[in-house]
Order: C-alpha cells, then structure tokens, then sequence
C-alpha cells in the first residue's frame, strides 16, 4: 500500500507544495492528499483507489515542475514517486532500469558505480528522473550523446482505459509504439504514470572532463562589446559546433544582469573517447572570447552555476588559459545541488540561428534596466549550446522531442523569495521575453519563438503558461508538421478521459 | 409576442399571434419602457457556442407581452438559474477554455429589484478541465452551486458568498461509470438536482446508465462528494416532488415514467412506487420534467407521434401519478419547462425554433390553463423567470 498523506499528517505541509514556492498559488488550490509510492503495485493500487473516488491524480517524481501542474489540485491526489527508486534490471535482457522517483545525482552514480555508464541527462542533483525523462532530459553530454530519450527502450506505464481500469503496459518500438514515441520527450502528466524507464545500452560515462569559466565585468561592458560576445558564442555554434570533434564541448553563457556585476560562460569538454587528452577544442572556443578581455578566476556571482569550480584535481594551461581537468563523476555529482526552493519563473527557447544584432541589444537593453523596488541580481538568461548529437537526424521522428536543429537553447530564469515581489518580477521577465522575441518573425507570432528559420519553439520540461494566451501554443511546443495531432490521437486512444491532465497537457 | 423573425406560418398555426409590425422596434432597448417597474422579468440564454452573438437577454413582463429591456453579452450561454431569492442570476458559460486554459466558467449577476436589469457579481473558472457546462442547481439555502461540466465529466461545487457571487470551486468529482456496453466510460451529465435537504445532489448523464447521488453535506469547502450511493439505471429527466420523498424518472431505454420513494436522510433512492409505460415513445420523448409548486401536479414534455405538454397530477397521500390535461404542439417539442414560484404559469422553450410557450397555470392545483405563444428568440437556450 502506497503511504498516505493527508492534511492531518504532520507532513502535508512539506509535501503539498513544489519547490517553485509560488505553487500551490492558493491555500485552496492544494491537494487533500499525497500517495507515497515504492513499487509499480503502490502506484496501480493508488491510482484506481483515486479514479474511484472521482478525483484528480497528479504526478510527481522529483518535484521540479516549474509550473503548477503537479500541487495545483484542490480535492486531488499527488502520486508522490519519490520513494519508487527501484534500479534493478530487468530479467528480460540486458537492460538498464532507471525509476521515476530516482534523482538524477543518483542515477549518474548508480550507474557509474555498476556499469561505468551514463545517461546525456541534466545538471541538478536532485531533478527527477520521472519528469525529466518523459520531456526529453538533456544536459552536458547531450552534444556528445543526444538526449536521454534517444537511449531509452522500453517504458513501463500506468495508463487507464475506457471504463477507469488502471492497466500496467511495456511499450516499446514493438509494443504500443505511438504510446512509446509519446513517451519519449511528450512531456510529463499526460498518458498515464511511468513507472520504469528501461535501456538496451548507454553511453559510456566519461572518464574525466575539463571544466572552464570565463567571467566578463558589467562595469567595463557597453553594448557594442555585450553584443560582440554574444555573436561569438552563438557564430561558434552555429559554425564549428558542427563538426563532430567540439560535441564534446558544452557551453553555457550565462547572462546575469548588470547589477550582479559580472556574467560569464561555463564550459565542460572531452574527446568523444571521455578523455581529456587532447584540448585544442577548448583552446580554440576560449581564443575568440580573448579579446573581450574575461577573467578566468572571477566566479559567477549568481544565477545556477552549472559546473563546480571547487576541489579541482588538475588545473592545466591550455596555451595561454587554465583549464580545471576532473574526474568525471567529481565533476558531475560535486556542487550540483539544486539549492533550496524559491518562487521562480522561467521561460525558454530553442535559436536555429546565432543571435542577430537586433536580439542581442534587446538582452542587453534589459540586462542593464532597473526596476525600482526589485533586485535583479537573481535573474539569468542562460543560453545552452546545442547541436552536436542532439539534432541527430531521425530522432525527431522516433521520439516526440521535435526540436533537432538549434544550436542554442535558452532558459529564462528568476528566482525571489519575496511574494510580494511576484507581480514586478513577473512582469520584468515576461516583457523581456516578448521584447526579445518580437524582433523577427511574422508579426501573429510576435513575443514568442514559434517555430521558424531562427527558431525551434520552447521546451516542454520548461513549460511557460503564459504561452497559453496564444492560440498557438501547442505549436511553440510541439511544432507545426504533425506531432501534435498525433499526440493528441495517443491521448484519446490511452487516456480517453483525461484522468491525466495540467494546464499544458496535451488536449484531445 | 417578441420575435427575433417574422414568424413562419407553421408558427401562426393555431396559437395568438401579435403582431410582427412591432417586433423591429422591440429588438432594441427602449429606455422609456425600461424604466418602467414591473413584477416579472424573463431571462433568456441567447446564443450557439463563442459565438458573437450570445449574450442574456432581459425582457419585462406585463401580461402577454415580452419587452426587451437588456442585452447583456457573455460567452456561450447554455443553463440559467435564480436564487432562491430571485436577486441573483446564475449562467453556465459553455465554453471549452477560458484565459488559455481548459476549464468552462459560470458567472453570477445581480438583478436590480425593481427593474430587472442584470450587473456582473463574478465570473468564476470551473475546475482544470471541466469544460463545457451546461447544467447546474443551486441549493434550496442558495448557498452551494453545483455546475455538470459536460467536457471532462466533473462536477463542480462552488460556494455562493453573501452578495450572491461565486467562489472557487471547493468540490470536485470526475464521473466514471465503466458501463460495459458503453465505449467510454465518461459520462456527459445532462441533469443535476439538489435534494429539499440540500445534503445530497442527484445526477445523471449520457453514458452513465445510472442516477447518481453525493454527499455534499458536511463541510464542502474541504470535502469531496461521494461516489455514488443509489442507483437507477437508465435515466432520463428527474425531479424531486417539493416534499422530497417521491422522486419521479424517465426512463430513457424502457421508456416508462417511474416514481421512486426517495430517502432525503440518507440520499437513497428507494422502491419504485409506480411505473407508466409508454410504449411507443423514443429514448428522447421526454426532454423536461417539472413540479407545480404547490407539489399537485407534475408536466412531462413528450415528443411521440405528436409534441405534448402533459400534466399529471400527484396523489396527495402517495405521490402517485395519473394522466390529467393534455396539450398539442403541433410540431414544437418542449425542451425546457420553467415553472415561476408563484405557480401562476409554466413556460416550455422549443431550442431548435427559439419559441417559448406560456401556459396559464392553477396557482393552487397546477391544473392547465391556456396557451400562448410569447417569445421566438433567436438561439435561445434557456430560460429563467423573475416574479417577485
């Protein structure tokens, strides 16, 4: 039997909420109950308990949803999977088994430790594999091995039928295949509840990665040298990030704003062996930002510090920088906490093309505004770079993970604690994003990236509700050439009653 | 009569017929007659599905005559409600999404006392994903709406604050019945009913094959309904005798008119007391049912081999059925039945023609009066009558 939770339970406060502290944005918008699951038969038995009653479940692994989707739910039910972590394989073959509930710190040593391998996932410790995985699940090996939702074999699932009858599936290529490609990067909260995601092989974990960091000062920037930074960044990817040999190098420029002093762009690189022993590649990509006049050892002073710059085992120069060379598993699992909770907003997109003059004023214009009563010190754009084995040719038909030629992928973000503060930070991010995204494009699609010659749309594991006040929003999220009238024929075939919905799933 | 059209001659068949010359004139406000007090207003839901032209429309009522005296535009309205008070207007908006997201609202409007007009009190959003309303009931203290979303199959309950606005939905029930023969299990609620205690709700819909009842009772703001405590398969249109003990049901598929002992305590329905065959008639023959005030007599609207209004009075001592007045439509099939509280009348609104009948009624027996026709309305949907 699944753990249940309840308003009485002196642990229903903690767990009613998200670590977005906006959510749940009422006291009446919160659930009655959470259902703690260990096991495949806690999470089937919950689940039809829920259905009988007539109410609402809601899933959630690690608990990282950006949006209200999962603790917005008055009468409802959370499906809590935290505890389901189960890792043995399956007896079917030889198979790697990742669990819903598992965090991805975890599964990185997990899978170290027993089979020396890894998955392409994200940075946070302590993200979900649930959640992350059903979007797409993306991170610093994404360029040298796609997106984790590229390995993935089969899916274990939840999903119930016409009458209300919960019905354990393993869908595969084989078995339920439109079910299975909605699985891979649908997004989360949509068919049903994963309890198990299964892989014939994965990619070799790295032996050891170098990591950089290039800070820029505020004070000496101006809007002519902000843009030439931010053209060099993109023209790298856009040009010699194609070639094989850089898949290895992951960047991250993140763009503070003014009044946190600096901003700067993080790196991590192999050699598609894993190795470090060759490093020109990072030479070359710090070479064209030598002029820009960066200092290596300033650290960021805000914003999600991607890599950790702390206890590095080997620092080498690489012609005339320094570079930190650490065992990858140190590299990856120290200091990628994902701190504590806060209210957050965050919004994002996918660039084809390098950022035209035009965009990289507009950041700058409101990189350097102020807003009288708010501290923007916790405001970051970060601009991930992209390509590499991401856009390998095929996935975005096998998977629902469409956006397979950017190079670049954004991440608006903005963390408070103050929900007072809500409505002028709200309000500061979201006409950055409009701005931003008003400076090309056809003038119906103004504010938004829709899918274009410049860009891909937005991610759904960053989901934006604000979307949700164009018609088109779907299309931001799932494109414009099909897959969202087949995602929604897989929702009416396996969910015919929306038992699984949010704000942004998927409407049949 | 008010007209949206000229009439059709099928319209001009048999009942009173004003004259059309008027009707231009009356489709736009008159201020001069609006200002005139009067002791009854109708309310009408006016419009097909987001389209530009919905909106309540308000006329004033002195005998015969409807007088158009407001036009109040809103989205989709398909249900309308009074309060208990009759100070409060009620509409289900059937709307599919509203600000972006998947859910139907409901909106509450405040009725001027003397002049009818309506003011918006609230427009509130039904849960996630209950799209669509269309029907709703108000309980009999006015303090809890329940709304039938017919997108998602929920029901919602929203507490009615003291101005007679809307809050937050405080409970919320997703109806599956898993009916075997039935593909989907989703059911598409077309009636609700509060029971005269106000602590059990009846429902029922397409796809259900059963009547059920919830607990809303104790403490709505945090308590969910409960799952279905009696069942009677097959239902059509309900309604509770005003006492609460003798619930009477279409019966879609057997079509037959069946009186039920009804257990206000408990919220159970009970042995059947009577069943009346009506061979011949379809699962829809009957759309409407309604009670008289004064508990004397019940009115089916049939469409068989002819529409009727039919009026069947209750046995005072046993709630038992037996055929009394009969009336022909020619060909307009009563889709609604609105019954005023002073028991003076009964309307019956043909959707498909947008004719609304009125029927002169015993105060005291319910027994059947005249008839004639006094609205044709474009589109409308529904309708509610203000007599106090």
């Amino acid at each position: 039997m699944a753990i249940t939770v309840g308003r009485n339970d002196p642990r229903y406060n903690m767990l009613k909420q998200s670590r977005n502290l906006r959510w749940p944005a009422h006291e009446t918008d919160a659930v009655e109950e959470i259902e703690l699951c260990e096991t495949s038969e806690h999470v089937a038995e919950a689940l039809q308990r829920i259905i009988r009653a007539g109410v609402r479940p809601t899933i959630r692994s690690g608990g990282h949803c950006y949006e209200d989707f999962v603790v917005n739910n008055p009468n409802g039910s959370i499906l809590d999977l935290s505890l389901l972590t189960m890792t043995s394989a399956a007896d079917d073959g030889n198979r790697y088994r990742i669990s819903p509930g598992q965090q991805l710190g975890d599964i990185y040593l997990e899978l170290y430790k027993r089979y020396g391998v890894t998955i392409p996932a994200g940075t946070c410790y302590s993200v979900g594999a649930g959640g992350h995985i059903s979007g797409g699940g993306y991170g610093l090996l994404s360029r040298l091995h796609g997106l984790t939702i590229d390995w993935l074999s089969q899916v274990e699932i939840i999903t119930v039928d016409s009458k209300g009858h919960v019905e354990l599936r393993r869908i595969d290529k084989d078995h339920d295949a439109d079910l299975f490609r909605a699985c891979r990067g649908g997004g989360g909260g949509n068919f049903g509840v994963i309890t198990g995601f299964l892989f014939d092989r994965l990619p070799a974990a790295p032996y050891e990665v170098a990591n950089v960091y290039l800070s820029f000062d505020w004070a000496t920037m101006n809007e002519d040298t902000f843009t030439a930074i931010l053209t060099t960044f993109g023209n790298y990817f856009a040009h010699r990030g194609h070639d094989p040999e850089t898949w290895g190098l992951f960047a991250i420029l993140e763009l503070t704003h003014a009044s946190s002093g600096r901003f700067g762009i993080s790196a991590q690189f192999c050699n598609p062996n894993g190795r470090c022993d060759d490093l020109k590649v990072v030479e070359e990509f710090l070479n064209l930002f030598h002029e820009f006049e960066p200092d290596p050892a300033k650290a960021p002073v805000s914003g999600e510090k991607r890599f950790s710059q702390q206890g590095a085992t080997n620092r080498e120069r690489v012609g005339r920088h320094t570079v930190d060379k650490r065992l990858w598993l140190d590299a990856t699992i120290g200091g990628s906490g994902s701190g504590h909770s806060a209210r957050a907003k965050y919004k994002s997109s996918y660039m084809r093309e390098n950022f035209t003059p035009a965009e990289s004023k507009c950041i700058y214009k409101h990189l350097t505004d102020t807003v009288a009563t708010v501290d923007l010190r916790s405001a970051v754009l970060s601009v991930d770079s992209y390509g590499g084995a991401a856009n390998a040719k095929g996935m975005a038909e096998a998977t629902s993970s469409w956006q397979r030629s950017s190079i670049m992928k954004t991440q608006f973000q903005h963390y408070w604690i103050n929900p007072e503060e809500d409505a002028a930070r709200l309000q500061w991010t979201r006409e950055f994003f409009r701005d931003l995204y008003s400076q090309h494009g056809e003038s119906r699609y103004a504010g938004t990236p829709y899918p274009s010659e410049r860009y891909e749309g937005c991610y759904i594991n960053y989901p934006d509700t604000d979307m949700l006040a164009y018609e088109f929003w779907p299309q931001l999220y799932y494109g414009d050439k099909g897959l969202y009238p087949f995602l929604q024929k897989v929702k009416q075939r396996y969910d015919p009653n929306n038992i699984f919905h949010h704000a942004m799933s998927i409407r049949a | 009569m008010h007209s949206d059209h000229r009439l059709s001659n099928k319209l001009s068949r048999r009942w009173f017929l004003r004259s059309t010359a008027s009707l231009a004139a009356l489709a736009q406000l008159r201020p001069a007659a609006a200002l005139i007090k009067q002791n009854a207003f109708a309310y009408v839901a006016c419009g097909k599905r987001q389209e530009k032209e919905d909106s309540i429309r308000v006329f004033s009522l002195h005998r015969r005559e409807w007088t158009p005296i407001q036009r109040v535009p809103t989205r989709a309205p398909a249900c309308l409600i009074l309060s208990p008070d009759q100070q409060t207007l009620y509409v289900a908006n059937q709307v599919d999404t509203h600000k972006g997201l998947p859910h139907g609202t409901v909106e509450a409007f405040c009725i001027d006392p003397s002049y009818g007009y309506l003011r918006l009190l609230s427009q509130q959003a039904l849960s996630l994903a209950a799209t669509c309303p269309r029907h709703m009931a108000l309980s009999p203290n006015g303090k809890l709406l329940a709304v039938a979303a017919d997108g998602g199959a929920i029901y919602n309950l929203l507490p009615v604050l003291t101005d007679g606005s809307l809050d937050r939905p405080c409970s919320i029930f997703k109806q599956l019945d898993g009916v075997p023969s039935r593909p989907r299990a989703e059911s598409h609620p077309y009636n609700l009913l509060f029971d005269t205690t106000g602590n059990h709700l009846l429902s029922s819909g397409f796809g259900s094959d059963r009547l059920s009842t919830f607990a809303v009772a104790h403490d709505p703001m945090s308590r969910r309904m409960q799952r279905r405590a009696a069942e009677v398969n097959d239902p059509g249109a309900y309604e509770l005798h005003p006492d609460g003990s003798i619930l009477y049901v279409w019966h879609k598929i057997e079509s037959n008119l069946s009186c039920y002992r009804y257990d206000f305590h408990a919220g159970r329905v009970g042995e059947t007391i009577q069943r009346i065959s009506m061979p011949g008639y379809g699962s829809d023959a009957v759309k409407a049912l309604a009670i008289h005030p004064s508990g004397r007599m019940l009115y089916t609207a049939e469409t068989a081999a002819h529409s009727y209004l039919q009026a069947w009075q209750i046995r005072a001592r046993d709630g038992l059925l037996s055929p009394a007045k009969r009336i022909v439509f020619d060909d307009a099939p009563g889709d609604e039945i609105i019954v005023p509280s002073n028991g003076e009348s009964l309307f019956v609104l043909d959707r498909l023609r947008g004719l609304i009948h009125r029927i002169a009624t015993d105060s005291a027996t319910g027994e059947l009066g005249f008839v004639e026709d006094v609205a044709q309305i474009q589109g409308a949907q529904s309708v509610a009558i203000k007599t106090l």
